[in-house]
């Protein structure tokens, strides 16, 4: 999903249960949420698939049952793949083409770093949380459609993940890793990227799950851009959580409204520790929302300009419903 | 409106405290954020790091600060004179105690704004409009001003009515008002939960304590009463006579003058109301006096000194002396064979008729009974006539064989002893005092020694036949003494000592009558110019042989008292007459104290306006509310954005319509 973050964060979504969120490892999955997924498939757009065990459709054709069409036999064509039925009605040979069925590679980036655990609101999860409901939510899609999965996550470094894996029995394998995973501290998202890209020979599908803070947008403009020459397809879901995207709610997590701009509060960065004492006011508010809502923009502009998917996710959004719509509607899932 | 409680503006004190808290830095809440960028981005230029900063004014801060003003204002509890009850406000929340304090002085005579009305009835109209404005559940006290103050009360609404009836029935007691002693008792009667309020209805010729005022504990209002021709008075202050020989003696008098500007008028002397001289006198203004002397004509029995001038008041400008004090002078009897300085030191006391009658008259003393003081100069009465004269004695130079047995005689003798503080002594200087041969008085039980030599006591006081006695053990003619001024001193002393006081002719107006009665006297009856008399009830003489005396406060009324006096059996054993005159150096001073309004003011909680009083409506309880109404809704503007801004409120907005969060600049969406 794309758009302004007004947009975004007027989007309808459903009441939050107020109760506190049950342990990660009940939560990152249920039945109900999985049999949804079965339901969608990752799509390729114009990755090259490869391989005969995938269900994506191929512009190759071969010997599969799926029938494709018809061409005029020609010399160097398997006489077996004649078409008699058709020969006895027109009087020609045509040969009859079969679909062949391509497996997708799916390479999912998790960003693991120390601002990714982070929540403006106790009831909510962390985005790092929402991160691998939405690794989990795609990988099984992948795994349930026969593509060969990767979940690497990130900090400072590339960390250790799932996969590569195909086939639907590594679903549950692909879950337990992410319910395992923990935060690995800083980040370094670009050299991450890079250094992912470049240990892959074939291209596939790249879902880079992060909220971003790491340097300035324009930072990845060069890794989207190469990412891109190589083949791949980029889509950018961004994990963002209200209190830090919305001055209201930012105003409200450090507990001074609008119009008490009365207590002073430090701010503490989650993977540095640095420091920042200040105290909330109408236009201190106003100002952070203006840096957030340009940041924004640019992201999604750097998006938009190397051709990769940008879908902006809240994690006060429910998974099942507002988020895979959204990517849907965004051209992620189909 | 005025303030009750002044010193509640105190509180506005946590104004600036308020604003001063506001910009202070508190100490600062531990926030982990994401990121710090966005915020150093949007972080304005100032440092944080100072202690203060620049004050945060808001809708928040602005209602804490009205908040806390109405508080303030409600704690110096102010009030209105009935513009709130004439919009049907009531907002007399406590039952209320009035004490009136009604100046009843004589200076309330003088005219008041009203033509023909007094500036007493003027007050005492004011005072019972107040009494009328009280319901069931006050009280109500009036404190009548004069020598004496009387109290009157109330406490509930036929109270009230008979309170106004008998308060409108009640002259002018008159007399000097003492307003110190007035607030005292008002500050007695205070009441505790009710709403006391002291109101003080005067011309405000009298002086007042700040300590008193500061001690009474209620707010007071004062309100004076003026005269429409002003403040400006002149008056006979005094008026006094002194017998001379076969004359009439002379009249002297002291005229004051309190007006603003220089008095010309003329003063007339009038001898049993005729005309017996006249004169043009110019009084200095502000306070000046002039004093004048007259011949009086023999045989005159009264004098009166008149100012022929017309001013504020009228009754000070005419002073009466009664020349002729009637028989309740002081009756001497001076039994001596040899006239001496005794008989003229004795003559000359004021108030005294002396009877002299030689030695042999006490061989038949009928007739002698009717003295107050006998004085036996040399002379020894036979036994038994002093157990039936029974009366104070003076004894000089008792001879050998009297009722005093001797001892000897004393050649020369000299002072060795003397009783310091003696009253008999007092203003009595002997140094040099020769005495001569004189007896000594054989000591006896009951003595006291007031002067000794070394043989014997010179001065002493005893007890003769039952009756108290004074004994000059040495003889006047040949001591040196009456040629010095301690021997009339020292006569004076014992007659005062022996004998009851004289009744004087005039008396000070307000100042109270010291009556001693004489001998078989069980009381008196003083008739005053207007009203009943007033009977002054005696207990038989004690042991002690002191003098019996009662206090008559009641000289508040200018004019001629009656004084009668009556024995045991009630008949009429003698009678005489005072004056008490109009003219007083500060009751016919009209004009007003300086700074007794301000004096009056500094009471706590004082004071109301002009327009305050009883109807005034009481402004605390509406500030009260108000600021009540200031903080609920502070806490409202306060709460309703932290409702709105908390995510569980956010969802359930988005949830209920999908039309966003709602809020500011975010407001919008789809």
């Amino acid at each position: 999903m794309t758009g302004s973050l007004r947009e975004t964060l007027a989007r309808a979504v459903p009441r939050r249960s107020p109760s506190p969120p049950p342990p990660a490892a009940a939560t990152l999955f249920d039945e109900a949420l999985l049999g949804r997924l079965r339901q969608m498939s990752l799509l390729s757009g114009q990755i090259r698939t490869e391989g005969i065990v995938g269900e994506h459709r191929s512009r190759r054709r071969g010997s599969s049952p799926e029938f494709a069409d018809f061409k005029s036999y020609s010399q160097g064509d398997d006489f077996r793949r004649i078409d008699w039925n058709t020969y006895a009605r027109l009087g020609g040979l045509f040969v009859r083409l079969s679909e062949v069925t391509t497996e997708l590679g799916v390479h999912v980036l998790l960003d693991a770093s120390d601002s990714m655990d982070w929540r403006g609101d106790p009831n909510a999860p962390t985005k790092f949380d929402y991160g691998r409901r939405l690794a989990g939510a795609l990988g099984y899609l992948a795994l349930w459609h026969f593509d060969r999965l990767m979940v690497t996550p990130f900090g400072d470094a590339l960390g250790h993940g799932f996969g590569p894996a195909q086939g639907r029995s590594h679903a549950v394998p692909m879950l337990r890793t992410l319910e395992r995973m923990a935060p690995l501290g800083g980040t370094a998202l670009v050299d991450a990227v890079d250094r992912y890209l470049h240990a892959r020979r074939r291209p596939g599908v790249l879902l880079l799950i992060t909220d971003l803070l790491a340097g300035e947008p324009d930072d990845l403009r060069a890794s989207l851009r190469d990412a891109r020459a190589r083949g791949w397809q980029v889509a950018l879901l961004h994990v963002l959580d209200e209190a830090e995207v919305a001055p209201v709610f930012a105003g409200a997590y450090l507990g001074a409204g609008a119009d008490q701009p009365g207590g002073a509060v430090e701010l503490i960065e989650a993977e540095t520790g640095r420091r920042l004492l200040l105290s909330p006011t109408d236009g201190l508010l106003e100002r952070y929302g203006e840096a957030v809502a340009a940041w924004l923009d640019g992201a999604e502009a750097v998006c938009a300009d190397e051709g990769a998917i940008y879908v902006r996710l809240l994690t006060s959004w429910p998974l099942d419903e507002v988020v895979l719509r959204t990517l849907r509607e965004a051209g992620v899932v189909g | 409106m005025s303030l009750l409680l002044p010193a509640g503006l105190a509180a506005l004190l946590a104004l600036p405290v308020i604003v001063l808290l506001h910009m202070r830095h508190t100490s600062p809440r531990p926030k982990p954020v994401p990121a710090l960028r966005f915020w150093l981005a949007a972080r304005p230029e100032q440092t944080q790091q100072t202690r203060l900063r620049r004050p945060p004014f808001s809708l928040l801060l602005l209602l804490l600060l009205l908040a806390a003003a109405a508080l303030a204002l409600a704690l110096a509890r102010p009030a209105v004179a009935g513009a709130l009850g004439a919009l049907g406000i009531d907002l007399q929340t406590e039952p209320r105690h009035l004490i009136v304090l009604l100046d009843g002085s004589t200076s309330m005579a003088a005219q008041g704004e009203a033509a023909g009305r007094t500036r007493y009835e003027e007050a005492r109209a004011d005072a019972l409009a107040r009494l009328a404005a009280l319901s069931d559940g006050d009280v109500a006290t009036v404190l009548l001003l004069g020598t004496r103050t009387a109290t009157l009360s109330a406490t509930d609404a036929a109270g009230f009515g008979q309170l106004r009836e008998r308060l409108a029935a009640t002259p002018l007691p008159g007399g000097r008002a003492d307003l110190d002693a007035a607030l005292g008792l008002g500050r007695d009667l205070l009441l505790p939960g009710r709403e006391n309020e002291v109101v003080v209805l005067s011309d405000g010729a009298f002086a007042v304590d700040p300590a008193t005022v500061g001690a009474l504990g209620a707010p007071v209002e004062f309100r004076r009463f003026g005269g429409a021709s002003g403040d400006a008075n002149a008056a006979v202050v005094s008026v006094t006579a002194r017998a001379g020989g076969e004359g009439g003696g002379s009249l002297y008098a002291r005229l004051a003058n309190f007006g603003p500007e220089p008095l010309t008028a003329p003063v007339l002397l009038l001898a049993d109301g005729i005309e017996a001289g006249r004169q043009e006198v110019t009084l200095p203004a502000a306070g000046g006096t002039v004093e004048l002397a007259w011949p009086l004509p023999p045989g005159a029995s009264d004098a009166t000194v008149v100012l022929e001038v017309a001013d504020a008041f009228a009754a000070d400008n005419r002073a009466d002396l009664p020349l002729a004090a009637g028989d309740l002078s002081l009756r001497i009897l001076l039994v001596s064979d040899v006239p001496s300085p005794l008989a003229r030191v004795l003559a000359a006391i004021e108030g005294a008729r002396l009877t002299v009658e030689p030695g042999e008259r006490l061989n038949d003393p009928a007739g002698l009974g009717n003295h107050d003081l006998m004085v036996l100069e040399g002379v020894a009465p036979v036994p038994g006539v002093l157990d039936e004269l029974r009366m104070p004695l003076l004894i000089v130079a008792p001879p050998d064989g009297g009722p005093l047995p001797t001892d000897g005689v004393m050649v020369e003798p000299e002072i060795e002893r003397l009783r310091s503080g003696d009253p008999l002594l007092a203003g009595v200087d002997l140094s040099g005092v020769t005495f001569g041969e004189s007896p000594v008085i054989a000591a006896a039980a009951g003595q006291q020694e007031v002067v000794g030599a070394a043989e014997g006591p010179l001065v002493l006081r005893m007890t003769v036949a039952g009756e108290p006695a004074v004994v000059l053990a040495f003889d006047p003619s040949v001591s040196n003494l009456p040629r010095r001024v301690a021997f009339p001193i020292l006569i004076a002393n014992a007659v005062a000592e022996l004998a009851p006081a004289p009744l004087p002719e005039t008396v000070a107006l307000g100042d109270p009558l010291r009556v001693q009665p004489r001998a078989g006297t069980a009381a008196v009856e003083i008739a005053p110019p207007t009203g009943d008399p007033v009977a002054l009830a005696f207990d038989a003489a004690d042991e002690s042989g002191s003098p019996r005396e009662a206090l008559f406060a009641g000289t508040g009324l200018p004019g001629s008292y009656g004084v009668v006096e009556r024995d045991g059996a009630g008949a009429e054993t003698g009678g005489g007459r005072f004056v008490v005159n109009a003219g007083h150096p500060r009751e016919s001073d009209l004009r007003p104290t300086p700074g007794l309004a301000e004096t009056l003011a500094a009471a706590e909680g004082s004071t109301f306006g002009p327009a305050g009083g009883p109807g005034a409506a009481h402004l605390w309880p509406l500030l009260a509310l108000a600021a009540l109404a200031l903080l609920v809704v502070e806490w409202l503007v306060w709460l309703l954005p932290r409702r709105r801004l908390s995510p569980v409120g956010a969802a359930s907005s988005r949830s209920g319509s999908g039309s966003g969060f709602g809020f500011g600049s975010i407001r919008g969406g789809r």
